[in-house]
């Protein structure tokens, strides 16, 4: 299974005559419709599934899997009218740029540590990199009771305000970017009951 | 518990039931029976399955108030407005009927079945006319919905299509001299029009629950004021969200409104939503709690 190479970045194949590991980290990137119809939570078009359909294709993956995912978004249909829409947006080699601050940021942060970015983070070293304030502590305490996190997602939104606040160019780790990267932990909750 | 039969001359069986056409001889149940000829009053409050957060949020207010003032709901354990209303009844004093369209062997839809749990734990009742293994048929729900507003004493519309279950449920209390009352809608929603001809034919817009209390006699004399809408005191970096979100919208869409980074939006929902003054109804969707 997916699991145990997401989590330590390594595959391990046993047969009979042998058990060989092999290095496995890798980016996983991926999508889904929301409902086997593709509409649900659309405005334009009705979804014609029902709540039991919905439920059974949201379980198709995992809790356990989901759970490893650092960030889920959901994204609506593009309109038309925002496809020729003239309004400045930033541009890819922009975003680039920003991204490659905050890359470097990193790779200077944990030269001593042997790794490269946030997502290597042990939990040991979460400890010692993703300090919250008391702010911070207290927004992560009220969001794990009322939004129904798992343990897990904890270091997970760690990891990802660690890296929103590289983008930010900022040392510690302030309270609005522990409340962008809960924002990204959307399927987590429960949403289709009643 | 038991299921249990109540035939039409015992003294627990609901005596308004009597005074409509057709009366079910026999009512099939588990629970509180004392619950059917509650003298405080009883409120039906139905809706349609598929209905908007509004609708949902004030079939939970309206019930949540009624029960607290004493009142008894009743509703059809359907999803969307049905389980809203029982859900708000059991935030209140928590019994209300359930009356279901099939046999007590078939308890329908799945979803609801927690609910129907619930309902039995907390004192309240399901009823049917129907025998145990009766399966759901085309009528099934159109006479259900004779039941529910011959057992009460005045019926709340929360939201309906022009063709739907609900206005049966309007046509058959009208037929039964029910006051009946409707919620306010906006003209862009689907119900709109269901609900304008509610209005035409004689039904009241529900404004408060005191309006609804003052139909019904009620023996409770100390009766709170009861005010539905609440104001709230948001503070000034959150007020712009609060305002566009009268509506249901999507992130994306209140970060072009607002002409706002999404990093910066994401970041204030969450603390807006922990703070409790918005809800996300849906991964992308969010609106004024």
């Amino acid at each position: 299974m997916l699991r145990g190479p997401l989590e330590e970045g390594k595959v391990t194949i046993s047969r009979v005559n042998a058990s060989i590991t092999y290095p496995s980290r890798f980016m996983f990137i991926a999508s889904m419709n929301p409902c086997p119809c593709g509409y649900y939570g659309s405005e334009d078009k009705e979804c014609t599934c029902s709540k039991k359909e919905i439920a059974k294709y949201m379980n198709k993956i995992s809790g356990p899997l989901l759970d490893r995912f650092d960030i889920q978004i959901e994204v609506t249909p593009v309109k038309y009218i925002n496809l020729q829409n003239n309004e400045k947006i930033e541009s890819s080699e922009k975003i680039k740029e920003r991204v490659n601050k905050a890359r470097n940021i990193q790779i200077e942060r944990y030269k001593k540590y042997n790794i490269f970015s946030n997502s290597e983070l042990t939990p040991n070293l979460i400890q010692k990199f993703c300090n919250l304030n008391n702010e911070s502590h207290k927004l992560m305490k009220s969001a794990f009771e009322k939004l129904g996190l798992s343990a897990r997602a904890y270091n997970r939104i760690l990891k990802v305000a660690r890296t929103i606040s590289d983008l930010d160019c900022k040392e510690k780790i302030e309270c609005k970017h522990i409340a962008e990267a809960i924002q990204y932990r959307n399927l987590d909750r429960k949403y289709w009951k009643n | 518990m038991e299921r249990k039969i109540l035939k039409w001359y015992e003294e627990d069986y609901p005596q308004k039931l009597l005074n409509i056409k057709k009366y079910p001889e026999a009512l099939h149940y588990i629970g509180n029976r004392k619950l059917l000829n509650n003298s405080n009053g009883i409120v039906a409050i139905v809706g349609a399955r598929k209905c908007t957060e509004y609708g949902r949020k004030y079939a939970r207010i309206f019930a949540t108030e009624l029960s607290k003032a004493g009142i008894t709901i009743i509703s059809g354990l359907a999803i969307g407005i049905d389980a809203q209303a029982h859900i708000g009844a059991l935030k209140g004093r928590g019994n209300t009927i359930a009356v279901i369209a099939g046999g007590l062997d078939n308890i329908t839809p799945e979803e609801n079945k927690w609910l129907y749990n619930e309902i039995i734990f907390n004192n309240g009742i399901v009823i049917t006319e129907c025998e145990d293994e009766e399966k759901i048929k085309e009528k099934s729900y159109e006479k259900r919905n004779r039941i529910i507003s011959g057992i009460a004493d005045v019926v709340l519309i929360v939201e309906a299509n022009k063709r739907s279950g609900s206005m049966i449920t309007a046509r058959h209390a009208k037929n039964q001299g029910k006051p009946i009352f409707c919620l306010p809608h906006r003209l862009d929603e689907e119900c709109s029009s269901g609900m304008y001809e509610l209005v035409k034919s004689g039904a009241t817009i529900a404004m408060n629950v005191n309006q609804i209390l003052s139909k019904i006699e009620h023996k409770e004399n100390e009766v709170e004021k009861h005010n539905i809408i609440k104001e709230v005191e948001i503070p000034e970096q959150y007020k712009e969200i609060f305002c566009l979100l009268e509506k249901e919208m999507s992130r994306d869409e209140i970060a072009i409104a607002l002409k706002k980074q999404i990093a910066e939006i994401n970041a204030k929902l969450t603390i807006m939503e922990l703070e409790g003054y918005i809800k996300q109804i849906n991964p992308n969707t969010f609106i004024r709690n």
